[in-house]
Order: structure tokens, then sequence, then C-alpha cells
């Protein structure tokens, strides 16, 4: 069964073009593991004359045969991948897929599209085919070995367009109208001032006494085991000083719990989330809920033990921080309570 | 696929049911166990490279002598009779406490393998959608789903060892078509 286009496309979409991609494309890759796996064998043969003359005369043709073998496989599954592609541009989605067997099958919205990049080599060039990749927000969709992308790449531009101005007829034609419904709405900017207000504060809370519990459960069972390991080499026992290191690595975990349960504050407002932490030096990290692109509760097994655990919402920024409640009691419902005020708010 | 709504299992603590509370038009689907074994074709895909080489290592080089015995780990000691079964029950075990809900503000992935996990994407921060089938899910039926949402990394919500991945695949297809808006498009920009 080849996945085609009839297989996955929706009742409501319009093909605008079909295309698959060019056999040529596999060239250079084959080339070049063909040429890797030749320098293999070669550096085989060369390591038995120089460094092995004990290895056995029938390891070299035989790692021969078997890289050749390999490359064999790995060609066949290529030509294999190249001819059952298909890339569909349709009016509302961007598809590509490949196999038969052993399928995928990726697709996005073009309003999810952020921008297009073409890339064509120089065999690309001479025999008119190339890459063209559709960046989203979370991931890319790479169509490789197709015919004149750049042609392509216009009429994917051309389904965008399309695409987003029956996105603003559909928003002018909505009940809510009024002298507004003309325009494009321009959101309230998430950009609060420094010293706004976050909004009503819907919930608020501090790590549970119970993940302090947790935490410096782990902690003293460092602490103890640095002590043992620390007493054996005082006593002259054993040699090494990693019971040391141990130890003072479970006061300073101990010590952070306890700084973190003083000091940690978490805050469900009407606009977002708000975390405020740190002792010596105050760190306070929001988000409002139109950045929020998903939230994760975690519970150790401790934590399902003793009722606490983390919650972390992640947003479409590129910093790396995301906000986190650690060790809130009945994370469940803490999440529940966020779920409810972006539902409200949505 | 199953389809559930209320509270479900027992309340709280270790016999709540992995989904926890959901919502009475929400969809509860039970993956299928044979995606615990596809996480094992995995990862012995990945380990090839060093497994093919040892297993010929010790075909060619072991000749009864215990100097000669190669340190492999299934082969030292009776480690195996315990290694093996872990290898195969952990993720089979993992996938029979995993559940995935779909209701309308978006879609969840909810795992309580002594770790408890709830991972919830709203549809309209959605950006991309993965169909896949391997080769052993050809032979049993089973499909994964990948729903990739917004962010730099992309989160991305792995849904494994489905049945009639197509409709699901044409639901989430939808949504995502349903929530493009012009307001959506600015606000996530």
């Amino acid at each position: 069964m080849t996945l085609e286009p009839r297989d996955y496309l929706q009742p409501d979409e319009t093909v605008l073009l079909e295309a698959k991609p060019r056999l040529a494309s596999l060239a250079p890759g084959l080339a070049g593991t063909a040429l890797f796996a030749a320098g293999l064998a070669a550096g085989l043969a060369f390591a038995r004359w120089r460094w092995w003359p004990g290895l056995p005369a029938w390891v070299v043709p035989a790692s021969i045969v078997a890289l050749a073998l390999l490359w064999g496989a790995s060609a066949v599954a290529a030509f294999i991948r190249v001819r059952t592609s298909r890339y569909v541009i349709t009016d509302h989605r961007l598809y590509r897929s490949h196999g038969r067997i052993r399928f995928l099958l990726v697709q996005t919205t073009y309003d999810k599209m952020t921008d297009l990049h073409v890339a064509q080599g120089l065999l690309g060039r001479a025999l008119g085919y190339g890459s063209l990749t559709a960046n989203t927000a979370g991931a890319a969709l790479a169509l490789h070995g197709l015919p004149a992308p750049f042609e392509v790449k216009q009429q994917l531009e051309g389904a965008r367009a399309a695409f987003l101005r029956k996105l603003v007829a559909a928003h002018r034609r909505r009940p809510t109208a009024g002298a507004e419904a003309s325009d494009v709405p321009v959101p309230s900017t998430d950009l609060a001032p420094a010293n706004a207000s976050h909004g009503k504060v819907v919930w608020s809370g501090t790590p549970s006494l119970q993940s302090l519990l947790g935490r410096l459960l782990s902690a003293g069972a460092m602490v103890l085991a640095g002590g043992v390991l620390l007493a054996l080499a005082l006593s002259g026992v054993t040699g090494t000083w990693f019971g040391g290191l141990l130890l003072l690595f479970g006061m300073a975990s101990a010590a952070s719990a306890a700084i973190a349960y003083k000091t940690s504050r978490f805050e469900v407002t009407a606009a977002g989330v708000v975390v405020s932490t740190g002792w010596l030096s105050r760190r306070r990290v929001e988000t409002t809920f139109s950045k929020v692109t998903d939230v994760t509760t975690t519970q150790t097994l401790l934590g399902r033990l003793l009722g606490y655990g983390d919650i972390r919402v992640n947003t479409a920024g590129s910093n790396d921080v995301a906000v986190a409640f650690t060790g809130v009691a009945e994370p469940q419902r803490v999440k529940a309570v966020i779920d409810q005020t972006r539902g409200a708010r949505a | 696929m199953s389809l559930e709504g209320g509270r479900t299992g027992l309340p709280g603590g270790f016999l709540e049911a992995p989904e926890g509370w959901v919502p009475a038009e929400a969809r509860v689907i039970r993956p299928s166990l044979w995606a615990g074994l596809e996480a094992i074709g995995r990862l012995v895909g990945l380990l090839l490279p060093i497994l093919v080489p040892l297993a010929a290592s010790t075909f060619f080089g072991f000749d009864g002598r215990p100097e000669t015995r190669p340190f492999l780990l299934v082969f030292y000691g009776r480690l195996e009779l315990v290694a093996i079964p872990l290898l195969v029950a952990v993720p089979v075990a993992r996938i029979a406490f995993t559940r995935y809900v779909i209701d309308d503000d978006g879609l969840r992935v909810s795992s309580s393998l002594l770790q408890r996990s709830d991972q919830r994407v709203p549809w309209d921060k959605v950006t991309a959608l993965r169909h896949r089938r391997s080769l052993l899910g050809a032979l049993v039926g089973i499909e994964t789903l990948e729903v990739v949402a917004y962010g730099r990394k992309g989160t991305t919500l792995r849904l494994v060892g489905l049945r009639g991945a197509a409709e699901l695949r044409t639901l989430v297809a939808t949504r995502m078509r349903r929530t493009a808006t012009i307001t959506a498009l600015v606000s996530n920009d």
C-alpha cells in the first residue's frame, strides 16, 4: 500500500501541485557513501599490511564484501524512498510523504509557516532540482530533490498568501463586527510595562513542605554516605576522599532545598504565570498565557508518595528557561487552575 | 481505542488511572502494548553498530578458554537473566500506563509508571503533524502520530501504539485548520 494523496487529503482541500523528487538527487549521497566504504576497506587492507600481518587473509575480502552489501542495501533503501516520495501543495496545507509498508507523512497548515528556504547545489543546478525547506515555529518540512524548486517556492508563497487572505475574510465576516471588523485586530501587547500589574492573582503558592522533606531525604542520604566514606578514609581503611566531596555536595543540596523552600513563590494570574525565586539575588520570571505552548506536570515516585510535583510551563520563546513551579502540593489541582484560567481568558 | 468520559479509575494515589480526571466529552485512547516492542526494536537498531562487531568478535575470537571470553554484558555471568526481561518489561509497562486524552481544548499525554507525568498542548499551538508506521508497526497494525507544537525546540507529543491512526490524524488536522485564525496567528507571532 503506497501512501497516495487520496489517502490523507481532507475533503475540503484542492490540490495545487503534486511533485516527486528526481532520482538524480540520490547521486551525491550514494557517491559519498561509496567513497567512505571504499576508504574503510582500503584502510583495513593497509592496516593489515602495515601493522597486523597476523590478521587472517580472508578478513579483508570479507570486509569488502560486507561493506559492498551494506552500501547496496542503503542504495536500494534510498531508491525506494525516492520512488515512493510525494510532495503535495494544496490550498490549505503542505504535505510530504514517503514509503509503502513503512511510511512517514508530515503536514502543516500555511498559517504555521514562518519562512521558506531554497537550496540548489552544482549538480542540482545542472539537472534542475533542489531542496525547499518550509520552516514552522516548531519543525521544518524539507522537500529534497524537488524539480524546479524556485517555481515551486513561488507557488507555495502564492498558496500561503491566498490562505491568509481567506483567514482575513473569515475574520471580517465574524458577527462581532462594528467598525473594528474591517481591520485586522491588533491584540493587546504581551510586553506589559515593568511596573504594571500582571492582573488579578487567581492562585498563589510556595513549594510544599513535603517537597522539602523529599529533597532533604535525598540530601540526607548523600550526607550519610559521604560521612561514612570520609570516616573510612580518615581511619585509613580506604584511600579515597570522594566521601568528603559527597558530604559537601549533600550539605549544599540540603541548604539549597531549604533556601528554595523559603524564598520561592508561584502565582497564577488572570494574564499568565509568575515565578519568583532567589535569596541573595532575586529572580522573577513571568509569561502570559498567549505565549504558553504546553504545560507539563511531573511527579517522581517520592513525589507521588508525599503528594508533590513539578509543573513546567513551556513558551514559544527562544530562551531555554521555562517557567516552573517546583515542589508544589497537589500539582494536578494547580494545573487544573492554570488550564481553567487559560480557558477563561480565551 | 476506548471511549470514556467523566472521572476514571480510583480517586487519588497510586491507583488513579493514568489520565486522571477527564471531562465527559473527552476521548481517552489506550495505546497498544506492541508499541513497547517497537521501542525495544528502536533501541536494538541504535545499538546494532556496537552489537554486531561484538557478536562477530565473540564468534571468531572465543575458543572456550575463559581468558578469551568477551567482556560483554549479555555473556557475563547470569546478568542476562535479569537484563533481558527488564529490557522487555519496562517499555511495555510504560506503554500500559500511558493514556492519550483528546478534548475540545487540546491534546494530552499522561503517563504514571512510578514517575507520573502529564503534558498538554492546546490545538492552536500545534504547528505540524507527523504520521509514521514502522516495519513492526505494519506487521502488528500500529502507527505513531507526532504532534509538534510551538517553541524553538518544538515540543513534540508522541502518540505511539495507535490503531486506526488515520482517523485521529484527520481529527488533529481538522482542529489545526479550525484554529487557524488571524487572531491566533498574530498572538502566536
